[in-house]
């Protein structure tokens, strides 16, 4: 008759996890004037809503939900981004059932089969802290996408006032923040 | 003299299946065998081989005028140096001789002899196959598509037509990562051999055919829910479209650039984004409408454009259009112009406006600005984030 062995195991997995995600855009500015000086405008716009020169010529800002945006005014790129950090450290013990003593085998898928587990653990781990660094970007790409937008608004008006002054006096300018709409009155 | 009836040709069983094969493929009837073969055929007689050069000979030639070939069309003709406007046998005083060669036989018999669910063979593109040969796999693969069969073979994947025909299908067959780390690329390929001469004269034959094909792609879109699948399909749509638009445009070497053989774009285009009693014109959340929207904004982004590849691919035609208004009447160029500005002066079109427009109007009037806002749209901040509600009325397309 044979005889049950009990085999205790015990595992442990430490993993440091990074998730990122983020988006590109382009802002959607007209070529009113020649590209330096829309950048110019750019930059001051930039500047006014709290983004900082970076040394390689890009414009960043990051608020407080640690989301970063940077924006190159060269090419009117946006790049939004988020990420998170996690340190896991997971131990498991399991007992397992063995009908010979010493028995190699079934320690060892007793041992596969708990890493396994872990392993899972860990996945689930990254897919929850992505979900969140989404959820977070989702929740910002709202408010974002209105300061963009104004934003663009701002410069190609200023735009258009400069390319407007350039070809003769300006008589009057009517703007509606609402709409967005600009009316200039030029006489040339 | 014999005046009685000619002596019919007698062949094997297993010739005769892969006769009826090739007539059923160029006929477009159901041909694929739903079993495997009990036996694999390697060769056949001098009699059997002359019948299915006969049978692929006469069959593709008239589907190549079923096809598109009847059509009245104005074409560049390189032979007379002059657009000319007609059918396709008004057109060209010959219509291409269709050569058929070891390619087309090696298809033949891996469609009789494998099992096209699961083949244990794969199918290799012949270094030395002819545009015939090119035509044939073409109308193979439609009716593997259409069957839900394996088609993920090299000579598929390889073929340019195959390629310029079902983009989608042969984009995500390929399912394995380069080593970029990024889905794999179809397999670029030559097709400059389709831009003159012969290749060039079944092209204006195949307009319609392409057309379809590519509208069908664009609808499918709306239906997709992965991102990887959206991501494949509009980047092999994005890569077959450049590679093509860059061979008519480059033909070259004394040879007239051939754009107005991008037309079958125009006619897609002009089915998918006009408006009228029938039409409506999607807004751009028609195309991502069926996608996984809780994947990563990264993914999404992707996903969203590469969706927007063929509109890409529209805005091209307007560059053209854009270069061609300004040819003079003393450019050599002048005649070719002309022919691609009355050919695609439809796209540029700004139909009166509907007076009590619905949805209202916020999509710009003309095809190509409409392409241009809805890539723009697509690829835009503002197609991402929470998702809203597809227009009430922007899947009764056709």
């Amino acid at each position: 008759m044979s005889r049950a062995y009990r085999i205790r195991i015990s595992e442990s997995l430490r993993r440091h996890i990074k998730v990122d995600d983020g988006i590109q855009s382009k802002l959607e500015i007209l070529a009113i004037l020649p590209p330096e000086q829309t950048a110019a405008l750019l930059e001051r716009e930039l500047e006014a809503a709290g983004f900082e020169k970076r040394d390689d010529g890009q414009w960043a800002r990051v608020d407080e939900d640690g989301v970063e945006v940077r924006v190159d005014p060269q090419t009117a790129t946006v790049t939004v981004s988020a990420q998170a950090e996690s340190e896991l450290d997971i131990e498991r013990e399991r007992v397992i059932t063995a009908w010979a003593e010493n028995d190699a085998n079934t320690r060892e898928r007793g041992r596969e089969a708990l890493e396994q587990e872990l392993e899972g653990e860990a996945d689930a781990h990254r897919e929850d802290l992505q979900a969140s660094v989404t959820e977070a970007l989702e929740a910002k790409l709202g408010d974002l996408r209105r300061e963009l937008d104004q934003l663009s608004n701002r410069v190609t008006a200023t735009a258009l006032k400069q390319k407007a002054a350039s070809m003769g006096e300006i008589q009057e300018i009517s703007e509606d923040p609402e709409s967005g709409s600009l009316t200039i009155r030029v006489k040339i | 003299m014999n005046h009685g009836p000619a002596r019919l040709a007698r062949v094997a069983r297993s010739e005769d299946e892969l006769i009826k094969l090739a007539r059923g493929l160029v006929t477009g009837a159901r041909a694929l065998p739903r079993a495997r073969a009990r036996a694999a055929i390697e060769t056949i007689g001098p009699t059997a081989m002359a019948l299915l050069e006969q049978t692929l000979a006469r069959g593709l030639s008239a589907w190549l005028l079923r096809s598109g070939g009847w059509q009245t069309r104005r074409t560049w003709v390189a032979a007379d140096g002059r657009a000319v406007r007609g059918r396709l046998w008004d057109r060209h005083r010959e219509l291409p001789p269709l050569r058929f060669g070891p390619a087309s036989f090696a298809l033949l018999t891996w469609l009789h002899g494998e099992d096209l669910v699961r083949p244990t063979r794969a199918l290799e593109r012949q270094p030395d196959t002819t545009l015939a040969d090119d035509l044939l796999h073409y109308l193979a693969l439609g009716q593997l598509v259409r069957a839900g069969l394996d088609f993920g073979q090299p000579a598929f994947t390889r073929s340019p037509l195959s390629q310029l025909g079902y983009a989608d299908a042969l984009g995500e067959v390929l399912a394995g990562t380069g080593p970029d780390g990024e889905p794999e690329r179809l397999p670029p390929v030559d097709f400059r051999p389709l831009t003159t001469g012969p290749g060039a004269i079944i092209m204006e034959a195949l307009q319609p055919q392409l057309a379809e094909r590519w509208l069908a792609m664009e609808r499918r879109k709306g239906t997709i829910a992965s991102l990887d699948q959206m991501l494949r399909i509009g980047r092999a749509q994005d890569q077959v479209l450049r590679l093509w638009f860059a061979a008519i445009d480059g033909a070259g070497q004394g040879q007239p650039r051939r754009r107005d053989l991008a037309g079958f774009v125009a006619e897609a285009a002009r089915e998918l984004l006009a408006r009228g009693p029938e039409r409506l014109c999607p807004d751009h959340r028609w195309w991502i409408r069926s996608l996984d929207a809780r994947a990563p904004l990264s993914a999404r982004q992707a996903a969203f454009t590469a969706a927007a590849a063929f509109l890409r691919g529209i805005s091209r035609l307007g560059l053209w259009l854009d270069e061609a208004g300004v040819v003079a009447h003393f450019d050599e160029d002048y005649e070719l112009a002309q022919l691609w500005l009355s050919s695609w002066q439809q796209l540029r079109a700004r139909p009166d406006p509907d007076p009590a427009p619905d949805p209202p109007a916020a999509m710009p009037a003309s095809i190509l600005d409409r392409a241009n806002f809805l890539t723009r749209s697509l690829e835009s901040l503002h197609s991402l984030g929470v998702a809203e509600p597809p227009a009430p009325n922007s899947r009764e397309l056709p």
